[in-house]
Parts: C-alpha cells; sequence; structure tokens
C-alpha cells in the first residue's frame, strides 16, 4: 500500500467559528493506482489532497505514506519528504514566472541537491511533449502547455505518487481532456500513482477509481 | 547559485520596483561616501598639521618629565642636548630634531611689561613648524641672534612692533634671576583672540634662552619629526629603544594632541550617527520591496515550498534577493559618489572657512578610505540581510495550504 490515510479529521477555525472540512476519513492507495476525487464545492478535496500531499496537517488523524507516519517529522524532513515522494499539479500550474520551462522542470532537482541531470530532464519534457519550448518562459506559453510543464515539474523527480487538484480547472474541455489522456498514459507507461480532484464528471470517468466527497465524508 | 540566479531573475522582473530600492540605496551610499570621504580628507590634514607644526612624531623629555617636569622643569633638563640631537639625526628614519627650552618671566619695553612663557628654538627647526607662520614680519632666522617671534597681545601690552627690543626677565637654573633683550622679528598668527597660548607666547633664539636662565647646551624637549612614509609603529620600537639607552622619555603626537582626538571622536560620532540613520531608512525602504515582492509572490513561495523546497532555502531565497539589492546600490552608489567627488575634487574640493581646526580657510579632498567603502557596502548588505529576515519569517508563518490558496 503506497498511502493509508487514518480517521483524518481537519478542522479550520477562523476566528470564534469552526469549519469541519474532513471528518474522519480514511482511504488507502495502491501503488498504480490512478484515482479522481469528485464533489461539489466544499466538500473537502482539496483539503484531502493537500493532506494527502503534507503540505496540511490533518487536525487529527495519521497519514502513512509508504510506510513512515509523517505526525512524526518536522518541516525540514517534511519537506524533503515531499520532494522525493509526491509531485503536485496545482489548478493555477504555479510555475516560476522568472525561470524558463527546462529551469522549472529542474528546479525540483536543484533544491533536493543542486544536481541535475540534464538527460532525465530533456527526456521528462519530451515526454510532455514541449521539447521546442524549453527556453519559453511560462509566460509564453497556453494554459495547456503551461499544465504540461508543471506535470514534468512533477514527473522530475520520479515520485511515488502525483497529487492533481483540479489540474483541468483552468483549461478548456478539450484541452482538460489531453491533460488527462497524459496523466493516464504517464501512469500506464511508469506506473506512477495518480490522484487528481476535479468537477468534471467525463473526466472522473476516465479514473480507475473514483472517490466521492460530501460535506467532509466519502459517501461513495 | 539557484538561489542567486532565482533571486536575480526575480529583481529584473519587478525592476520598477526594486530601481527605487536601489536608488535608496546608492543615496545613501552615496551621503556616506561623500561626508567620510570628506571627513577622512579633513582629519588626515587636520593630522598631519598637529604633527608637522605641532607636536612632531614624538616628545622626547628626561626620563621623570611627564611626572614632575612642569614643577620642577629645571631639574628635567636634558644636558649635552646638541650631542643627543646629533645621534636622533644619524637615525635613517628621523627627518629633523626641534630642541625647545621653555621659560616664564616677564617683558618689558621700554614704557610697559607683561608676564609672558616662551621657549627657545632651533631658527631652522621652528622654521618648519608652526612659527613659520607669522602675522607680521618674519620668523627668526638661521644667524639671528638674541631675536624672538612674539604673540600679538603680548606685543600690544608691551606696546612694541616688528624690530623693536623687549627685555625679558627670569628665574635662572641656580635660582638667580638674569634678562636678556630680544628683538622682535614677527609676530605669531594666532587663530583667535581667545588663542592665549599663542597671544602671549615668546618664541627666542635657543642660545639666548640658553643664556637667561644658565643651561648652557641644555633643554627640556626634543622634538623628532619622522621621515614621509616611515611607520610609525616600528619608529616608535627604535624611539623607545633609544629612551632607554639615554635615560629618556617619550610622547606620542595623539597622546599630546588631545583636541585632535576629541574633534575626531565628535566627528566619527557624527558620521555613525549618520551611517545608523541612513540604515535604518534603508532597512525600511529594503523591507518595503521584499515585502511587495512577497506579496506578489505568495503563492509562488507555498508551490516551491510544496514541491519540497525547505524553509532555510526560501530564507537563502530572500537573503539572495537582498544582497543582489544591496550589491547593485552599493556599487550604484560607490560610482555616482565617485563621480560626484571627482567633479568636486576637480574644483578644487569641498571649501572650509578657518576654524580651531585651521587659522586659514582650506579645502577637503573627496578621498574615501577603502576600509570605510568596504565597512559600508557590508553595513547595507547586513542590513538588507536582516530586512529580508524580517519577510522570510513572515513567508514562513503562513502555511503552504493557505499560500497556495492566496489569490
Amino acid at each position: 500500500m503506497l498511502i493509508h490515510l487514518k480517521n483524518i479529521c481537519k478542522t479550520y477555525a477562523l476566528g470564534k467559528a469552526k469549519t469541519i472540512a474532513l471528518k474522519g476519513i480514511s482511504v488507502d492507495i495502491d501503488d498504480g493506482d490512478f484515482v479522481c476525487v469528485t464533489g461539489p464545492s466544499g466538500s473537502g478535496k482539496s483539503t484531502m489532497l493537500h493532506v494527502m500531499g503534507c503540505i496540511e496537517d490533518p487536525t487529527s488523524g495519521d497519514v502513512v505514506i509508504r510506510g513512515e507516519n509523517t505526525k512524526h517529522m518536522n518541516d525540514t524532513q517534511l519537506s524533503r519528504f515531499r520532494n522525493r515522494h509526491i509531485g503536485f499539479i496545482f489548478q493555477s500550474f504555479n510555475l516560476i514566472s522568472a525561470l524558463n520551462i527546462r529551469e522549472n522542470v529542474e528546479f525540483p532537482l536543484l533544491i533536493r541537491d543542486g544536481k541535475v541531470d540534464r538527460d532525465l530532464v530533456e527526456y521528462t519534457i519530451e515526454s510532455v511533449g514541449l521539447s521546442d519550448y524549453v527556453k519559453h518562459r511560462p509566460d509564453e506559453l497556453s494554459g495547456g502547455q503551461r499544465q504540461r510543464v508543471a506535470v514534468a515539474r512533477a514527473l522530475v523527480t520520479n515520485p511515488d505518487v502525483i497529487i492533481a487538484d483540479e489540474p483541468t480547472a483552468n483549461l478548456d474541455s478539450k484541452t482538460g481532456g489531453r491533460i488527462i489522456e497524459l496523466l493516464i498514459k504517464l501512469n500506464q507507461d511508469l506506473k506512477t500513482t495518480f490522484i487528481f480532484s476535479t468537477h468534471n464528471e467525463n473526466l472522473a470517468k476516465s479514473a480507475r477509481r473514483s472517490i466521492r466527497l460530501l460535506d467532509g465524508e466519502i459517501v461513495d | 547559485m539557484l538561489y542567486l540566479k532565482l533571486g536575480l531573475r526575480n529583481i529584473l522582473k519587478n525592476f520598477r520596483k526594486n530601481l527605487l530600492t536601489i536608488v535608496m540605496i546608492s543615496f545613501g551610499m552615496t551621503a556616506l561616501f561623500i561626508y567620510g570621504g570628506s571627513n577622512t580628507q579633513m582629519f588626515k590634514q587636520f593630522r598631519d598639521m598637529v604633527i608637522h607644526e605641532q607636536y612632531g612624531h614624538f616628545q622626547l623629555h628626561t626620563k621623570g618629565y611627564s611626572e614632575s617636569g612642569r614643577k620642577k622643569p629645571f631639574d628635567y633638563l636634558i644636558k649635552n642636548a646638541s650631542k643627543i640631537e646629533e645621534q636622533l639625526l644619524a637615525e635613517d628614519f628621523i627627518s629633523f630634531v626641534a630642541p625647545r627650552l621653555h621659560f616664564s618671566g616677564i617683558a618689558s619695553s621700554d614704557t610697559k611689561s607683561t608676564v609672558i612663557q616662551g621657549f627657545g628654538g632651533d631658527a631652522a627647526a621652528e622654521g618648519r613648524m608652526e612659527y613659520r607662520k607669522v602675522n607680521a614680519g618674519k620668523c627668526i632666522g638661521n644667524t639671528d641672534t638674541f631675536c624672538a617671534v612674539i604673540g600679538e597681545r603680548a606685543l600690544r601690552r608691551l606696546s612694541a612692533s616688528v624690530g623693536s627690543t623687549i627685555t625679558v626677565l627670569s628665574n635662572m637654573k641656580g635660582g638667580g634671576i638674569s634678562a636678556v633683550d630680544l628683538t622682535i622679528t614677527g609676530t605669531k598668527k594666532s587663530s583667535g583672540e581667545g588663542d592665549i597660548r599663542n597671544q602671549m607666547f615668546v618664541l627666542a633664539d635657543l642660545a639666548a634662552v640658553q643664556e637667561l636662565i644658565d643651561a648652557s647646551d641644555s633643554v627640556d624637549t626634543l622634538i623628532v619629526h619622522l621621515k614621509d612614509g616611515q611607520s610609525f609603529k616600528k619608529a616608535e620600537r627604535q624611539i623607545a629603544a633609544f629612551c632607554n639607552a639615554n635615560n629618556l622619555e617619550y610622547e606620542t603626537w595623539n597622546n599630546l594632541a588631545l583636541f585632535y582626538e576629541r574633534s575626531r571622536q565628535v566627528f566619527s560620532m557624527n558620521e555613525k550617527m549618520l551611517t545608523i540613520i541612513i540604515l535604518i531608512i534603508s532597512v525600511f525602504i529594503i523591507i518595503n520591496t521584499l515585502y511587495m515582492s512577497y506579496m506578489s509572490r505568495v503563492r509562488e513561495i507555498g508551490t516551491i515550498r510544496a514541491i519540497g523546497t525547505t524553509k532555510k532555502q526560501v530564507l537563502k531565497l530572500f537573503i539572495s534577493e537582498s544582497i543582489i539589492l544591496a550589491l547593485a546600490g552599493c556599487v550604484l552608489g560607490i560610482t555616482a559618489a565617485s563621480l560626484i567627488g571627482d567633479v568636486i575634487n576637480g574644483l578644487g574640493g569641498i571649501y572650509h572657512p578657518s576654524s580651531v581646526f585651521n587659522e586659514e580657510a582650506y579645502y577637503t579632498l573627496i578621498k574615501p578610505e577603502f576600509t570605510k567603502i568596504l565597512l559600508y557596502c557590508l553595513l547595507f548588505t547586513a542590513v538588507s540581510i536582516a530586512a529580508s529576515g524580517v519577510i522570510s519569517f513572515r513567508a514562513m508563518k503562513l502555511s503552504i495550504a493557505d499560500s497556495l490558496r492566496w489569490n
């Protein structure tokens, strides 16, 4: 088993008001899974992915990835753990605007140990079909191309899992479909585990497994 | 390298905002460069004047003079002064020696008398020091005997003038009273009415004073001037050895020139205050710029944190940006200040009216010391790093998830 979420609760405190985002959910994700998380806005999709991606601590419960309980890690250990085991794709692409495409893809390797395998970077960029754009800046690319760069950046560290929070939300349906196709292909070719969230029921159908959230609880 | 590259790119990306910071740092640097450069030169000139015109580099006396010499000056005379002077002049690091024999007494003209202080000195040596500057007449010359330069107030009190003769009455070494007639060759140029030392002072030729107090070939002070470019510390070791061998003691110019030291401390304090004020202003400007930069990149910072950048690495990123900003500001400031300095120096320097430092108006060039410029650069860099620390602390307080939700 790759990821094990056990009785995860997440509560946000806004002044005196408290919002419960996740109500004791438990999920297991296996190696090579291609999982879609669906649910209406405010159902807790992003919170679950953030907790799964170790970028947000649960209020209670355990997150175990590759047998390691993240509860016992400090911030630096968590940062290194994310860098080695988890890749992220964001709704708004979140590329570093000051860097070109190659540098964006190289970035997770550079912060790991300062070393870059140029061949690996070129191969990864090629695998998302952007070999001709390596020296372009993010603002010189279309939305679909930017999201491909984000995919390459997530892939380049060869992570155990790639977490994509609504990766198609800022793309038109055709481009969004292509991105999901790319993720499926990479899942099949590289056996990388993908977990993505979406509102789009059609895209959700392309996943092998679906988790449906409603009001912070898994309903399906 | 990654952080510097990313820092530089971020600065270039928000160039207009960052330019304001760079310009502000450069203004500060320019102000410090010019103020510090002018001060450095002013005190270099002041130091040279103090050494060359007043105290020399070292003053030698008989051992014990500094403790009891004022009470019993005749007990601490340097006997065989001309022989010791010769020995000193034989040292290759010494330029010249000015022997002095101090006395006090009463000066009388035909109609009036006044109390005076004075000393006998070697005309050639004194002519190279402050007594080369006289208000009227001329300094005593090598061939002049029984001649004197006299302070302006003493001259007025005696109703005397250049060319007239005064009689100086003083105690002799053995306790008796003696008198000599001195012809006034010139009056001492003085920096002000309050300068009693110059106003009521007499410089007479050494032989006349030695005869007056019955102390042939004796002096109480030997003022030693070093040759240009000599190491002061090395010379001090040699002078100390010489004094030990000849039952003498010495004082250095900076121990004697208390006014110089106090003035330097006051100006140094002013410079420090100016530096602190400029640095405080700079830190707020840098914080403001980095904060604006941070606010426009909250999500980007959340992203790089999510993909594995540690807090320490984020700190390094901000520090890199701040160092680049500081160095760019310093380089621009030094360049601007050098150009301004060249123009001012080309026009003759900064004008200073006559003051307690100098009897005449003078000009100082803008030539700061390299170490001072380096210090300013380091201070601006340190301040920038401190500012980036404040911003980094803020960036680290925001959770990654909150950063990613930032709009």
